[in-house]
């Protein structure tokens, strides 16, 4: 479930929310507390563009990958409360439209508003590939599960 | 329930796959191979920029919805469907903000709940196995049910916590600082479910919090876990307190006590004086704050010829005894000498099996408050200055202290861009120094040579007749 600002995890158990200051904060919806909040060293002077969950199961939570306007996309980690890799250097020319993890959680898609969606490994945060889409960028991707499609769309 | 074939009486058409009307294209999805980068364009007939976009589970469909438009879009989403249509049109009464799917176990049936811009939200059922060829404007939706409520809906997901396979859905309503989560019953397959607010604000009180008579604002509180950079709401109210701890470093127990509940009970006051005007409140918080330090003086006047200083043979007990027993206010207390002696002897002093417990218990604090770091940072200093022997043996170091590394890159990041400006500032400072002594005369000149300066002759002179 992916909302502009808000959504629930892929199993219903957490409910993140991204406020206008690029806060993070997860609440846990079975007992309605607010769990933990996380906080980028430069989230007043970036706001957050995008964001998206990786698949979680029960023990582990899962990756949270927030796409800021100055190019960066940060992953957190949300079993273990930190920052796992922070992909891309600052370029406020790319800023990240939307990211959508692959099925295994291992690498990321993000599109910009330039006419290519890069994938980039969670572990190395080096490009894996590039794929050319149309001259206008793209503003919103899905990952089909079942096979290796991705749509894109603006 | 809806039957297949017949078009409900709120929708106004279902536009079918092999419709004609060709719309204008200003938004587009595009389905794109990741393995050989084929791409295949779907028609997506609406204007304005994408909104929503969503695969089902089964991997067959994919629902759209567009910032402008007020409907969404079901294509078939498989290489083989023959038409790059729609399958479904299905008016929606607001733009979509969220959208969630679902297939149903035997994958005949796809579900679809999209969230409302504004308020309220829609669920859909629709037939998997659609009739390409059904020309009569009848897709079948199985369902359709109209989600209201006054207040905004920020976010849903079919199934309940935990059990995507339940029939009706979560949803987050409310502020979105502090969103109640509700269960909506599906199953009934009503045309429409309205969400009371009274059901809602009741719900939150009997949950948020797991307290009783929380109300809905309680949920931003109280985080249960503070990692590197989180934020926990509940410090914010006792801030005068604890400040007050830090500045009166060596007071007594009795008053940090005193202080505290004279916070606390500051904050009571505000809150039950709900109705209050902002002008009000500030009257009364200054009131008290002024009457708080008038006690704070007196007692440290008293205080200060009676209260012994504390040594490192104390401190290093106490400190133990509050790392065992988790006792945060003892620690505080230990915390609160400043001397720099005591410090580092007890440092030094500390048993090895508490360094790093002690570590990670000043990390947390510094994150929780960076205005105490230069206590903090004296007492990290010399732990890790004194334990450095120990803290290499230690197996997961860099895991346990990766809040501490993550919080002194952060602070150090400016410091050698700070100190090569410094360097060029007094290198300046210097010059300028130089020529005013140089324009002083020779004799000057002479005195900064001695100073340590050189003397730059110039080349040539030219002179004015």
């Amino acid at each position: 479930m992916s909302s502009h600002d808000s959504s629930f995890g892929s199993r219903g158990q957490i409910f993140a929310q991204l406020s206008s200051d690029s806060r993070l904060h997860l609440w846990d919806v079975a007992s309605k507390k607010a769990v933990k909040s996380y906080v980028d060293k430069n989230h007043l002077t970036h706001s957050f563009t995008c964001y998206s969950w990786s698949a979680s199961s029960k023990e582990n939570q899962g990756l949270l990958a927030v796409g800021f306007s100055d190019g960066v996309v940060v992953i957190w980690d949300l079993s273990r409360g930190v920052v796992a890799k922070t992909i891309g250097t600052a370029k406020e020319s790319e800023t990240p439209t939307d990211i959508v993890f692959s099925k295994d959680g291992k690498s990321v898609f993000v599109s910009t508003d330039r006419n290519e969606i890069a994938q980039y490994s969670v572990e190395t945060g080096g490009v894996l590939q590039s794929l050319k889409t149309g001259k206008k960028g793209v503003q919103k991707m899905a990952l089909n599960p079942k096979v290796d499609v991705l749509a894109a769309a603006r | 329930l809806l039957q297949p074939g017949k078009v409900p009486a709120t929708s106004s058409t279902y536009p079918v796959a092999n419709c004609s009307v060709v719309p204008r294209f200003s938004s587009s999805i595009k389905i794109i191979d990741i393995a050989t980068g084929r791409k295949r364009k779907l028609e997506a007939s609406f204007s304005g920029g994408i909104s929503t976009l969503a695969f089902t589970p089964c991997g067959r469909f994919l629902a759209a919805s567009s910032s402008r438009t007020r409907e969404l879009l079901v294509f078939d989403a498989r290489a083989d469907a023959g038409s790059d249509a729609p399958v479904f049109v299905l008016p929606v009464r607001g733009i979509l903000t969220g959208l969630d799917t679902r297939t149903s176990a035997n994958k005949d049936t796809i579900q679809v709940l999209g969230v409302f811009e504004d308020a309220g939200a829609c669920y859909f059922e629709l037939d998997a196995n659609y009739n390409k060829d059904d020309s009569t404007g009848a897709n079948s939706v199985r369902v359709e049910t109209s989600i209201m409520s006054k207040l905004p809906i920020i976010a849903g997901h079919l199934g309940n916590t935990g059990n995507r396979d339940a029939s009706g859905a979560v949803v987050a309503i409310g502020a979105k600082s502090s969103p109640v989560f509700k269960y909506v019953d599906l199953s009934a397959k009503q045309r429409e479910i309205v969400l009371h607010e009274s059901n809602i604000k009741a719900d939150s009180d009997v949950h948020v919090n797991g307290s009783a008579n929380g109300h809905s604002e309680g949920a931003l509180f109280a985080p249960e876990v503070l990692g590197p950079h989180e934020m926990g709401g509940k410090k914010r109210p006792v801030v005068g307190a604890e400040v007050e701890e830090e500045t009166n470093g060596q007071a007594q127990q009795k008053q940090s006590k005193k202080s505290k509940t004279s916070g606390d009970s500051m904050i009571v006051a505000s809150a039950d004086k709900g109705e209050q005007s902002l002008q009000d409140r500030l009257e009364s918080l200054s009131a008290s704050l002024a009457k708080l330090e008038e006690a704070e003086s007196a007692e440290a006047g008293s205080s200060s010829k009676v209260g012994a200083a504390p040594t490192s043979d104390s401190l290093v007990t106490l400190i133990d005894q509050a790392l065992q027993s988790g006792d945060d206010g003892l620690l505080e207390q230990c915390l609160a000498c400043a001397d720099a002696d005591v410090v580092e002897a007890t440092a030094r002093r500390l048993p090895t099996s508490r360094v790093v417990m002690f570590l990670r218990k000043l990390v947390a604090k510094f994150e929780k408050r960076p205005s105490r770091g230069v206590l903090l940072t004296q007492w990290l200093s010399s732990l890790l200055r004194h334990h450095t022997a120990y803290l290499v043996t230690v197996p997961d170091l860099a895991h346990q202290l990766a809040g501490l590394s993550q919080m002194l890159e952060q602070r150090l990041a400016s410091y050698s861009k700070l100190s090569a400006l410094a360097g060029r500032l007094d290198l300046l400072m210097s010059q300028v120094n130089y020529r005013s002594n140089s324009v002083g005369g020779a004799g000057d000149a002479l005195a900064s040579a001695g100073r340590g300066m050189q003397t730059i002759a110039p080349m040539q002179v030219y002179q004015e007749e």
